[in-house]
């Protein structure tokens, strides 16, 4: 055991196998702040990546997010960053965690983060859920003048919701705004068709549109002219073709938005948890977006 | 629903709004009713603690009772087209002019 200390300055420290101890002296008492972690996890305090602490710094929560929390943000976010994908990520969103605010931040940078509009309901652990009506969310990233990885021939949407909406021909993600040039991004869930498609431009060949059900996770890479669906992490149908000249929305994206040729108007109704919008993701890549976060939804229950 | 119908002159005074939430914006909502062009929101925003102060400043809001919010679109010559129509389309051949229908209860007319 090493104890050394500075009597004028009243400090003292000593480490003891991995044990740290910290005390000050005062009034003739030493109290010791003891950090003992389990045996074989190291002396050293957990290091968090640096995208963790900035999501995490003061102003971007009203009530801050438990170290345990913040331990569940930064598996994910190094995991994400292992896997590749991270970097291709212009925003990353998780809705479901303890409160509104930290739910509107963006993982990837603090820019983007979200405005909620028109009050959408928020429930920790689950996420936000549209009205149907008049609620949705504006993300402030704007495809056009924003997107750093997301492009023209190189994009990836993805999106898990936990509960379905009941209203038909809804738009979960999106940009809202109409005219010409409208939206040519967009996800898109029709209730009785159980469908869901990605479009970066106005006119897809095929019907290899997802179906989606409660809980499940949505992704849609497009590379060039062709748009890959996955379906919780994995190929699903063929590949649509885009038939027409593209171009890159310029208007913010929506969640829960109205309608990609005019409006606004009525909005989706379902939940969201998760969202990701960035440049394209391969089959593996969107494989471990889906797992990561799955199991950050999975564990995030009990961190608050 | 309850839908608070908004002047059209206080919406873009409510889509400016600053509130202490300052993540939370309010944005009225384009729609029709009896033909005529309305705002609306959901009246239960009334109720809500960041937007209360700022809706109840509009003493002239009416709340109707909306049983139905039915989405119209119409092509460029104003001709309605079907909601199966715009699926089997794939949405967006066809740019077109949507129109939120607003039509009330029976019991609030």
């Amino acid at each position: 055991m090493n104890l050394t200390g500075n009597i004028e300055s009243k400090v003292l420290t000593a480490s003891l196998s991995g044990i740290s101890l910290t005390g000050n002296i005062s009034a003739r008492n030493l109290i010791c702040n003891v950090d003992a972690y389990e045996a074989g996890g190291g002396p050293t305090p957990p290091t968090y990546e640096p995208e963790t602490e900035i999501l995490c710094a003061e102003g971007r929560y009203t009530t801050a997010p438990s170290t345990a929390l913040k331990d569940l943000i930064n598996t994910t976010i190094k995991g994400l960053k292992d896997d590749g994908v991270f970097a291709k990520g212009d925003c990353l969103y998780f809705r479901n965690v303890h409160e509104e605010l930290f739910a509107c931040q963006n993982w990837i940078k603090n820019a983007h983060n979200s405005t909620l509009v028109n009050t959408p309901e928020f429930t920790p652990k689950i996420g936000f859920k549209g009205n149907g009506l008049t609620s949705y969310i504006d993300n402030n990233y704007n495809p056009y003048s924003d997107a750093l990885n997301f492009g023209l021939n190189s994009a990836t949407i993805a999106w898990m919701c936990p509960a379905l909406g009941t209203n038909n021909e809804r738009y979960i993600l999106g940009t809202l705004t109409g005219g010409a040039p409208a939206t040519y991004i967009i996800a898109y869930f029709k209730t009785a068709a159980n469908e869901v498609m990605f479009m970066n431009e106005k006119t897809l060949t095929g019907n290899n549109n997802v179906a989606m059900s409660a809980g499940s996770y949505i992704s849609y890479s497009k590379i060039n002219n062709g748009i890959q669906g996955y379906l919780n992490g994995y190929v699903s149908g063929g590949v649509d073709t885009v038939t027409t000249a593209d171009r890159i929305s310029i208007y913010d994206m929506f969640e829960f938005c109205g309608s990609h040729n005019t409006g606004p108007f009525v909005f989706y109704n379902g939940s969201l948890a998760f969202s990701f919008y960035g440049g394209a993701l391969n089959d593996a890549e969107s494989l471990a977006l889906y797992t990561r976060a799955k199991y950050f939804t999975d564990n995030v229950g009990g961190t608050f | 629903m309850k839908t608070l119908i908004i002047p059209e002159d206080r919406v873009e005074k409510l889509r400016s709004m600053k509130f202490e939430k300052n993540w939370h914006t309010l944005n009225p909502v384009e729609g029709e009713l009896d033909g005529k062009p309305i705002y609306f929101l959901q009246a239960e925003l009334k109720d809500n603690e960041t937007f209360n102060e700022a809706l109840s400043d509009f003493e002239v809001c009416e709340i109707k009772d909306i049983e139905i919010f039915e989405d119209r679109y119409y092509d460029e010559k104003g001709a309605e087209i079907s909601e199966a129509k715009i699926v089997q389309d794939k949405l967006s051949k066809v740019e077109l002019v949507h129109k939120t229908i607003l039509i009330q209860s029976k019991l609030n007319i």
